[in-house]
């Protein structure tokens, strides 16, 4: 098959808000990455002491299930999305190229490790990347990766490889395309006040141990624990990890706190709303360097045997309960003044 | 070898990001030739350069060392493309960092395949 769709490729920090938002603007929709993104209610803490997210580490995210923020900025600005997984590998990769065929530019999940899209040094699993398929020429796919500076292609081998993979968060060839934008310059008022609000109800959610607040002060009880009950590879593994998930993995830094921060003060903006303003400041100038102060404090404590610095594991886990403390207060708040 | 993964490590300085490098590798090592304070004061100033002439980012590109048949990773400024007086030497596995050298008999081989945008 040789089918190019036209389609403009553009940067962002994070995989699923950048695809969404390159998809949104393929149909004429202009909204921000950091708009999607709080629309999307993506910002969280999770932490799930008895699931791994590596070999060894427990998995310790900041973020909302992948795939629920294109969810629910379909919902909430009135997009007719559709998403799609499929029995096996070769029905998603028919499924695939038939909507390239017909012309429809696609989004889908995968393995990053087998998309092969990322620089060599940067070869690791994650089975919920997503990117923008927008071609085929004879064997390779012609894909647009919001993470990179520049268009590429993907043989077929690692396209199927990539979206139907053999681990428990297998995406099952997920994809996903824009049928309808019934408003193209909605009023955002009220997705920002119900991105805004499920935010904070789930951040406060009292009832869940492993997430939001919770989440974070279960964390820093077992960190607190480490030089005693954990081995060198675990605590190492596990701060490199979430190191990673805070800083670098398109989180924008400080665990997608900072791209909150930003939806806030673009959302005070545009709506002229100095309440959201004023947040926005709060978490750019108070919060996310505390959550950068976090990471530097795991990068210093990863670095030594565990069992040799329980003092700096019992800050650290101090670190994190203040943290937990100040985003408690925060989106308590938020939340009322919101109202 | 270095106590660091090759991702974030190599991350950390296409992202200039002193505080990061400063803070995770072992004050023990031997980075580049030098101890652990002379390196990181090495690199305060190539970076503090950079920044000086509005480089932001460090694009790392693929080389060879003669006698290895590891992957070495150089680093090549945004704007100059000079190539920094740094490499790093990767294992096998892509994850492990053998070591931090500097460049000599270091060849380029091949810019990465793609390039990151964050």
């Amino acid at each position: 098959m040789n089918k190019i769709n036209e389609f403009e490729h553009a940067t962002s920090l994070n995989c699923e808000t950048g695809v969404m938002r390159n998809l949104l603007h393929h149909k004429g929709m202009q909204i921000s990455e950091d708009m999607i993104f709080g629309i999307g209610s993506g910002l969280y803490f999770i932490h799930f002491p008895f699931i791994k997210m590596g070999t060894v580490e427990p998995l310790t995210s900041y973020r909302y299930t992948p795939g629920s923020i294109i969810k629910n900025v379909s919902k909430l600005l009135d997009i007719d999305i559709t998403v799609k997984t499929f029995k096996n590998a070769d029905d998603a990769m028919l499924g695939l190229d038939e909507k390239i065929e017909d012309g429809t530019v696609v989004g889908i999940t995968g393995d990053l490790y087998y998309f092969e899209v990322f620089p060599e040094f940067l070869s690791f699993h994650f089975n919920n990347h997503n990117l923008v398929v927008y071609g085929k020429a004879d064997d390779q796919y012609l894909v647009s990766d919001p993470i990179v500076e520049n268009v590429l292609t993907i043989t077929e081998e690692n396209m199927k490889k990539a979206r139907y993979v053999k681990a428990p968060d297998n995406p099952k060839g997920r994809m996903y395309w824009v049928n309808q934008i019934h408003n193209k310059n909605p009023d955002l008022r009220e997705a920002v006040y119900k991105g805004l609000k499920k935010t904070c109800k789930r951040m406060l959610n009292p009832y869940f141990p492993f997430g939001g607040i919770k989440g974070m002060r279960l964390l820093a009880k077992a960190l607190k624990k480490y030089p005693q009950k954990r081995s060198q590879n675990y605590a190492e593994k596990h701060l490199v990890n979430m190191i990673r998930h805070q800083e670098f993995v398109g989180s924008g830094g400080s665990g997608f706190r900072k791209q909150f921060g930003k939806f806030l003060l673009e959302s005070g903006e545009l709506l002229n709303n100095p309440v959201y303003s004023e947040y926005g400041k709060e978490m750019m100038e108070v919060i996310v360097p505390e959550w950068r102060g976090f990471a530097i404090d795991m990068a210093r404590c990863s670095r030594k045997p565990v069992d040799t610095i329980p003092e700096a594991y019992r800050d650290l886990a101090a670190r994190l309960r203040k943290i937990a403390g100040m985003e408690y207060q925060y989106f308590n708040r938020l939340s009322k003044a919101i109202q | 070898m270095v106590n660091l993964p090759l991702d974030l490590l190599v991350a950390y300085c296409y992202k200039m990001d002193m505080e990061m490098i400063e803070n995770n590798l072992d004050e023990s090592g031997i980075y580049a030739g030098k101890n652990f304070n002379d390196f990181i004061a090495f690199l305060k100033e190539i970076f503090a350069g950079l920044h000086a002439k509005q480089d932001t980012r460090i694009n790392p590109v693929m080389g060879k060392k003669a006698g290895s048949d590891r992957l070495f990773i150089g680093f090549e400024p945004s704007v100059s493309k000079t190539l920094l007086p740094f490499t790093v030497e990767a294992m096998e596995d892509m994850i492990t960092v053998a070591s931090i050298q500097d460049t000599e008999g270091f060849e380029k081989t091949g810019d990465m395949r793609s390039r990151l945008s964050i």
